[in-house]
C-alpha cells in the first residue's frame, strides 16, 4: 500500500505492507537515526515527534502514520552545524555509545517546544521515554538544562576551563548540597554534581590529558549519522532468522526443513546436518581460548530453552520468519536441570556427554572445570582465629541489555573475502575464531566494527557472527542477522549466578588471618567465560585485604539456563557483595566501626596482592607478583563519606519520618578494588602518521563500545605530540587496516591501548625531530637514541629546536613525504603489561525501607574513585554514573526469572527492569586521582569497578535502616519483606 | 511486527466502523495500544481498524461530569486540567504510572482499560471514581466500568466520571522500582459518604469494595480485611500469592487514609 506522510518537514509517499512498522519503513528508507531496541516500544530508541509528541515507532503500524507529522533528528540540523540540543548532549559527555541520543534529542526537544524553562524533573521525565543503559541519565539531564538555557539565550558555563583544577571546573570542593537542599528548577545546574579533586600526585601539567574534551565521535553520534552495524544499505540483502529451542535439554530426532525451503523468497535454511561439526568456545578471549570448549555452531542436541536450532535467510525478515514455522523438529525431551546442586546430584542428567568436547573436567558430573588455589595454610589459620565466621551469599542471573542488539552483516567483497561488519567488542577474536566453523583462512576474513550501540561484556562473545558468515557461504548473498529483545534474553549472555561461601578467621584486635572462599558458579549450558569469571570472582574476593592465608575453590558447573557470560565487573560484583556484605557482618559482630575495620585491613602501597599471581585469568602465561603502586582509598572513604553526610549514620532521629512512621532511613557502604587489564596477557596496538597538513591518523584496534576509549586513546596521542586532540583523527577499528587489540574487555583499553598509543606516539614524535633537524641543517640521525629529543618541543604545531629555531608540522610532512630522503613519518607499536594495578573506590548509599511492604528506595548513591589518572574526567564520570545505575538494577530490579521448564519470563524491557531517567537516585561521582606510574600517563582503570559496591553498599544500608541482613540478590520487596517478618 | 496481518481500514464514520469489526472469520483488531504492547503487536489479527477518523479522542466537561473519549491519549489525560482537578489528580497520576512519555502518545484510555497484565492504576482510579462507558453495540448503552467487559463486535465510545459530589483520592502501590509495573496496588475515592476502593495484584481481576458511612478507623480496618479474604493472588516472578495477599491488607488501608 501506499503511505504519505510528512517527513521533517517534506512530503514523502512510501511502499509499506500493512503489517510493517514505522520504524521499519523508515529505516528501509535509510532514516537511520530511527533505531531498532526493542519490539513493544519500551525502550524508546526508535521515537521520533510524531505530530509534535515523541512517540516510538517500533509499535506504530506504517499506515498509522498517514497524513501525519514524522520528525526525526535529522531534521535538526540539514547543514553541518549541531542544533544547541545536540552540542549541548556532545559537550556535556551526554553520550556514550550514541545509540539512544537521536531519540534523547527528541524527547528534549518536545520538552523545550513546550517549556523553553524546565526544572529538573521536568528533563527526567522527558528523558524518560528513552532508556539508557550507559550513563545513568546524569549527562543527558544536565544536558537538557544547558540546552534549555542556551536556547533561552543565557550564557552557559564552560564544560572545561582547562587541565585539572577542580574549583576552576565545579566550584567550591566539598560543596555538595546537604541532604534537604530542595531541588533546583530552572537554570543549569542538576542536584547530580560531580567533584574532580586535585590530583594526589603532581606532575607536569598536561596540555589534552586530563581535560574534559568532547568525545570525537559525539557530533557523529548525536547527528545520527549512519555509523552502527545495521546503519547499512546493500542490494541482494537476504535477512537471517533463527529457530531457538523450546525445550531446556532435549535431542533433536528429526528435523525436515523442505517446507521451509519451498517457501519463495527463502534461500537456505541450516541446521545441524548442513554446518561442518567444529568444537569451539563462543567467549570472546586470547589465543588459545580457555576450555573447555563444548560448542559447536548447529547442534543435535539442544542444552537450553533458546538454543539454537536453524537458520534461515529469506528476502524479507517476515518471509524468515514465516520459514521458521514451516520447519519441522521432533525432540526427545531430555530432563533438565537449573541449579548446581541439582546438576551434581547423582543421576542427574548429562548436559554434555558428547566425546568431541575438549576439556570438560568432568562431564558426568556436569562439572565443566574447577580452580583449587591456596596461599599459607587456611585450615591451620582458621584454628589459629579468635573468631571464625562462615557465610553463604547467592547471587543471581543479569542479563547486559545493551540497548543496541546483537547484530552482524556478512558478505562476500569484490575480492571473494568474507567481510563480517558486527557488532563485537572483539573483533579480532572473531575472525580468528569464526575461521574454522565457516572453513576459511583467517587472511579471507575481514572484521568490520562500525560504533556499537553498548556492549557491556554482551559483544565479548563470537555469537552470532558464524550463523550470518554460515548463510552467506550457503547462499552467496549479503546477510543481515539482528537479534530481537526477546533473543537477547534467551539467547545471548548475561551475569554468571553464583553461590559464595566464606569463611573467615579474625583475630582479637580485628586483624584478618583467614580467608577462604567457596565458589559454585552455573555456566549454564556452554562454559565459554565460566572459567575466567569465577577466576575473577576469585581474585576480587580475595584481594581486596591484606591476608597472609587465603583459598579459593571454584567449581564451574553445567545446568540448562541460559548461557552466562562477560558482563561488566566479571565475576567481581558476585565476589565483592559476598566479601563487602562479610565485612560489615563481622564488624557489626565484633563491636567495630565497619570502616575503620576496613581501612585497617585493606590493602595499601606496596602490598603485594598474593591471590593474583596464584589463580591467573585462564592463562597459561607465568604473571608476576602484583604489587600495589598506588592507592587512594583512604581519601576515597574520606571524601565519600563526607558527601553523603555519613555522620547521619549515628543520628537516630534521621533513621526515622515522623509523616511516614512505616519508613526506615539507612546508610551503607563498602570498598571496592578491581584490576586493570589482564596482566601479561592483554595486547594492544596503535599506527600513527603523518599526514601532509600535520594532522595524524591513528588506527588501532581497541574499540570503542561508548566508553569513549576512541577520545581518550586520541588525547594520549595529542598529548604525547604535543598537538591539539583535532589534529589526531582516530579510526577503529577494522582487521584489515588496524593493528591488533585483544578488545575491549576487563577494563584495559585506557591503560593497555592507550600505552600502546603512547609508544607509538613517542616514535613519530622522535622522528619529526629528526626531520626537523634535517630541514634545519642539523642532520643528526647518528646521534644515540634519545639524544635528539633533548631540548626539541613541537607546539602550537610547530616543531621547535633548541636553539629556538622552528618548522611547521606541514613543512616536517611536506618535506618527508615529498622532497628530500621521501618518506611516512609513522610508527606502530605494541603494548603488553606485566602489571594490573588496581583501581580502589569507596561505594556509600542511602536507602529508605518500608518496613510494611519490603519496597527499597535508593535515595544517593556516592562513589569515589581512584582511577591513576583520568585522561578525559568527563567520560571518567560518566563510567561511574552509568556503571552504578547498572550496578543498582543487579541490587533491587532486575533479575532474569524461568518457569519449572526452563523458559524466561521476563524478554522484554518492563518485565526486565532497568532503570529510567525519572527513578534513579542522586548520583554523585568523585574522582581521586593517583599517577599509576605502569599507566600512560598515570592511569588506570574506571570501567568497572562501578559496578562492584552498590549491591553490598544497599545491603549494608537496609540492615542500617531495619537489622535486615540480606544475603541474597536482588532485594525486591518480597525478599525484603520476608526477612523483616523472619527477624533477620 | 503482526504476522497474519493484510488489511487495513480506515472508517470515516462510525456505522462502517461497527460493519468492520462484527465478528468474521477474519480476525480483525481496532488498532489502539495499551500501555504495555504485546510482543507481536497484534498477535492474531489479519485486518486493522484505525478510528482515528471517529473523534473519539474528545475530553469535555460538563458541571456534573467529566467525558473522556475512550480514543484519548494517556497523555491527553494528563494534560486534560478538569482531571488534574479532580480528585487531587488521582487519573492523571495513574496515567503517568502507566508508561513513559513516548508510549503514553500512543496508548489510549480503551487500550489500557483492554489491556488485563498491563499496568493497572488507570482501571483502579476509574473504578474507585465510578466510571461508566458508554458501549456502542446494536444499541448504545451506558454500562458501569466494573461490569463492562470488551465485547465482540461492540465498540467503548467514551468513559464518563462523575464529578459530584467532589471526591478525594488515595493511591499506594509497591513496584520494585518507583515507575515499575506495580506487584499491588490499591486506589481509593471518596465523594459524599462513600468510598470505593479497588485494588489489582491481588486476584485475577481488580478487587472493587464499596462502602458507605464515616471513615472511622474501624471500617478502615474492616475494609481492609475484607479485601484481604476477599483476595485470590496468585503466584509469579514478582511475587508470591501470600505476599500479595498481605500487600492487599497493606495498601488498600493507605489509599483509604489518604482519603479520610
Amino acid at each position: 500500500m501506499k503511505l504519505s506522510f510528512t517527513l521533517n518537514g517534506a512530503p514523502v509517499a512510501f511502499e509499506c505492507e500493512a503489517h510493517e512498522t514505522l520504524l521499519d519503513v523508515l529505516r528501509r528508507n535509510q532514516v537511520w537515526s530511527v533505531k531498532h531496541g526493542c519490539e513493544t516500544g519500551e525502550c524508546g530508541v526508535c521515537s521520533v515527534l510524531l505530530d509534535g509528541r515523541i512517540a516510538p515507532t517500533c509499535v506504530l503500524l506504517a499506515p498509522q502514520a498517514e497524513g501525519r507529522s514524522v520528525v526525526t533528528v535529522e531534521a535538526l540540523n540539514p547543514g553541518q552545524a549541531l542544533h544547541p540540543i545536540q552540542q549541548a548532549f556532545a559537550e556535556t559527555g551526554a553520550i556514550q555509545c550514541g545509540y539512544c541520543t537521536p531519540a534523547m534529542v527528541l524527547a528534549t526537544r518536545q520538552l523545550l517546544d513546550r517549556e523553553p524553562n524546565p526544572s529538573e524533573a521536568q528533563a527526567r521525565e522527558a528523558l524518560s521515554a528513552v532508556l539508557c543503559r550507559c550513563t545513568g541519565y546524569v549527562k543527558p539531564v544536565e544536558a537538557v538544562l544547558r540546552a534549555a538555557a542556551r536556547l533561552r539565550g543565557e550564557a552557559v558555563p564552560p564544560i572545561d576551563g582547562g587541565p585539572l583544577t577542580a574549583e576552576a571546573i565545579f566550584g567550591p570542593l566539598r560543596s555538595s548540597p546537604g541532604p534537604d537542599a530542595p531541588e533546583p528548577g530552572g537554570g543549569v545546574a542538576t542536584r547530580t554534581r560531580v567533584i574532580t579533586f586535585p590530583t594526589v600526585d603532581t606532575r607536569a601539567a598536561t596540555e589534552v590529558v586530563g581535560r574534559s574534551e568532547v568525545k570525537v565521535d559525539a557530533a557523529k553520534l548525536a547527528k545520527g549519522r549512519p555509523v552502527f552495524a545495521d546503519d547499512f544499505a546493500m542490494p541482494g540483502l537476504l535477512h537471517a532468522a533463527l529457530l531457538t529451542s523450546p525445550h531446556a535439554h532435549a535431542r533433536i530426532t528429526r528435523i525436515d526443513t523442505r517446507r521451509a525451503k519451498a517457501l519463495p523468497g527463502v534461500h537456505a535454511v541450516l541446521t545441524y546436518q548442513d554446518v561442518p561439526r567444529v568444537i569451539y568456545a563462543s567467549g570472546g578471549q586470547t589465543y588459545p581460548n580457555p576450555k573447555p570448549w563444548d560448542q559447536v555452531s548447529l547442534d543435535a542436541t539442544v542444552r537450553h530453552v533458546g538454543d539454537r536450532v536453524a537458520v534461515v535467510a529469506a528476502e524479507t525478515p517476515e518471509i524468515a520468519r514465516q520459514a521458521l514455522a514451516l520447519i519441522e523438529v521432533d525432540y526427545e525431551v531430555l530432563p533438565a536441570v537449573f541449579t548446581p546442586e541439582d546438576a551434581q546430584r547423582p543421576g542427574a542428567p548429562v548436559i554434555h556427554p558428547e566425546p568431541d568436547a575438549v576439556g570438560i573436567r568432568d562431564a558426568a558430573r556436569n562439572l565443566a572445570i574447577d580452580i583449587h588455589v591456596q596461599v599459607g595454610d587456611v585450615e591451620r589459620a582458621l584454628a589459629e582465629s579468635d573468631r571464625v565466621y562462615e557465610r553463604t551469599y547467592r547471587v543471581h542471573q543479569v542479563q547486559q541489555a545493551a540497548l543496541e542488539p546483537h547484530v552482524v552483516v556478512t558478505y562476500w567483497d569484490e575480492d571473494d573475502r568474507l567481510v563480517i561488519r558486527t557488532s563485537t567488542q572483539v573483533p579480532f577474536h572473531v575472525r580468528r575464531m569464526v575461521a574454522p566453523l565457516i572453513g576459511l583462512p583467517v587472511k579471507r576474513i575481514r572484521v568490520v566494527k562500525p560504533r556499537i550501540g553498548g556492549g557491556f561484556g554482551g559483544k565479548q562473545e563470537m555469537l552470532i557472527e558464524d550463523l550470518c558468515a554460515h548463510l552467506t557461504v550457503a547462499t552467496g548473498r549479503p546477510v543481515r542477522f539482528e537479534y530481537t529483545r526477546e533473543l537477547e534474553f534467551t539467547s545471548a549472555r548475561s551475569r554468571h549466578p553464583q553461590t559464595l561461601t566464606f569463611r573467615a578467621g579474625v583475630r582479637n584486635d580485628g586483624v584478618l588471618h583467614a580467608l577462604d572462599l567457596h565458589i559454585v558458579e552455573n555456566t549454564g549450558a556452554y562454559a565459554t567465560h565460566g572459567l575466567t569469571v569465577c577466576s575473577v570472582s576469585g581474585q576480587r574476593g580475595l584481594a581486596t585485604y591484606r591476608c597472609p592465608n587465603l583459598r579459593f575453590r571454584g567449581d564451574i558447573v553445567y545446568t540448562n539456563i541460559p548461557t552466562p557470560g562477560a558482563f561488566r565487573g566479571y565475576g567481581a560484583p558476585q565476589a565483592e557483595f559476598a566479601l563487602e556484605s562479610l565485612m560489615e557482618e563481622i564488624a557489626l559482630d565484633m563491636g567495630l566501626d565497619p570502616v575503620e575495620f576496613r581501612l585497617k585491613n585493606a590493602v595499601r602501597v606496596g602490598d603485594p596482592i598474593l591471590i593474583t599471581g596464584a589463580i591467573g585469568e585462564g592463562s597459561t602465561a607465568e604473571v608476576e607478583p602484583q604489587i600495589v603502586q598506588t592507592c587512594a582509598l583512604p581519601q576515597c572513604v574520606e571524601q565519600a563519606a563526607a558527601a553523603i553526610h555519613w555522620d547521619r549514620k549515628a543520628d537516630p532521629a534521621w533513621r526515622v519520618d515522623p509523616e511516614r512512621p512505616h519508613v526506615r532511613r539507612g546508610l551503607g557502604m563498602a570498598v571496592c578494588m578491581h584490576g586493570t587489564a589482564i596482566a601479561g596477557l592483554d595486547m594492544g596496538a596503535a599506527s600513527l602518521k603523518l599526514n601532509d597538513d600535520g594532522s595524524f591518523n591513528l588506527l588501532v584496534g581497541a574499540t570503542d563500545l561508548g566508553t569513549g576509549s576512541d577520545t581518550v586513546l586520541a588525547q594520549i596521542a595529542a598529548e604525547t605530540l604535543g598537538v591539539p586532540l583535532s589534529d589526531v583523527i582516530i579510526y577503529s577499528s577494522d582487521t584489515d587496516f588496524t593493528p591488533f587489540d585483544t578488545g575491549a574487555y576487563a577494563s584495559s583499553t585506557t591503560y593497555i591501548s592507550g600505552g600502546a598509543v603512547k609508544k607509538a606516539a613517542d616514535q613519530v614524535r622522535a622522528q619529526i625531530f629528526e626531520r626537523a633537524a634535517l630541514m634545519l641543517g642539523m642532520d643528526r640521525r647518528d646521534d644515540p637514541p634519545g639524544r635528539l629529543e633533548e631540548g626539541w618541543t613541537i607546539r602550537d604545531r610547530r616543531c621547535y629546536a633548541p636553539d629556538g629555531r622552528s618548522v611547521t608540522l606541514e613543512a616536517v610532512a611536506l618535506h618527508s613525504l615529498h622532497t628530500h630522503d621521501q618518506r611516512q613519518i609513522m610508527a606502530t607499536a605494541s603494548h603488553m603489561s606485566p602489571h594490573s594495578p588496581p583501581p580502589f573506590a569507596a561505594q556509600f548509599a542511602e536507602v529508605e525501607v518500608d518496613t510494611e511492604t519490603g519496597q527499597v528506595t535508593v535515595k544517593k548513591l556516592v562513589m569515589a574513585v581512584d582511577c591513576g589518572t583520568a585522561i578525559n574526567p568527563r567520560t571518567a564520570q560518566g563510567q561511574i554514573e552509568g556503571g552504578l545505575v547498572q550496578a543498582l538494577g543487579y541490587a533491587v530490579s532486575e533479575a532474569m526469572v524461568m518457569d519449572e521448564h526452563g523458559r524466561q519470563l521476563a524478554t522484554r524491557f518492563g518485565d526486565y527492569r532497568i532503570f529510567q531517567a525519572d527513578e534513579v537516585p542522586e548520583i554523585e561521582a568523585i574522582l581521586v586521582p593517583t599517577y599509576e606510574p605502569s599507566g600512560p600517563f598515570g592511569a588506570k582503570a574506571v570501567a568497572e569497578i562501578p559496578m562492584d559496591g552498590v549491591a553490598p553498599a544497599v545491603a549494608n544500608a537496609i540492615a542500617h535502616a531495619v537489622g535486615a541482613r540480606l544475603r541474597e540478590l536482588p532485594f525486591t520487596p518480597e525478599r525484603v519483606w520476608r526477612a523483616l517478618r523472619e527477624g533477620r | 511486527m503482526p504476522t497474519h496481518l493484510r488489511a487495513y481500514h480506515r472508517p470515516s464514520n462510525l456505522a462502517e466502523t461497527l460493519a468492520l469489526i462484527q465478528p468474521r472469520a477474519e480476525v480483525v483488531a481496532v488498532a489502539q495500544l495499551g500501555p504495555r504492547v504485546p510482543v507481536g503487536l497484534y498477535p492474531r489479527a489479519e485486518a486493522l481498524v484505525d478510528l482515528r477518523a471517529l473523534g473519539l479522542d474528545r475530553l469535555a466537561e460538563t458541571e456534573t461530569e467529566l467525558h473522556l473519549g475512550a480514543q484519548a491519549t494517556l497523555q491527553a489525560l494528563i494534560d486534560f486540567p478538569p482531571l488534574r482537578a479532580l480528585a487531587g489528580g488521582l487519573l492523571p497520576r495513574a496515567a503517568r504510572l502507566a508508561a513513559h512519555p513516548g508510549l503514553r502518545n500512543l496508548a489510549t484510555l480503551a487500550g489500557a482499560l483492554a489491556s488485563p497484565d498491563g499496568p493497572p492504576e488507570v482501571r483502579l482510579a476509574l473504578l474507585a471514581l465510578g466510571a461508566s462507558v458508554v458501549v456502542q453495540g446494536a444499541e448504545r448503552r451506558r454500562v458501569p466500568l466494573a461490569d463492562c467487559r470488551p465485547a465482540p463486535g461492540e465498540l467503548w465510545l467514551e468513559l464518563i466520571v462523575p464529578k459530584t459530589p467532589p471526591p478525594r483520592g488515595g493511591l499506594s502501590r509497591v513496584a520494585r522500582t518507583p515507575q515499575d509495573q506495580a506487584i499491588v496496588a490499591a486506589v481509593a475515592a471518596a465523594a459524599g459518604d462513600t468510598l470505593r476502593v479497588a485494588v489489582a495484584g491481588a486476584s485475577p481481576e481488580p478487587l472493587l469494595m464499596t462502602v458507605a458511612g464515616p471513615l472511622d478507623e474501624a471500617r478502615l480496618e474492616a475494609t481492609a480485611r475484607a479485601l484481604m479474604a476477599a483476595a485470590q493472588p496468585g503466584d509469579d516472578y514478582r511475587a508470591s500469592a501470600d505476599y500479595r495477599r498481605a500487600m492487599t491488607g497493606v495498601l488498600a488501608r493507605r489509599a483509604m487514609e489518604a482519603v479520610r
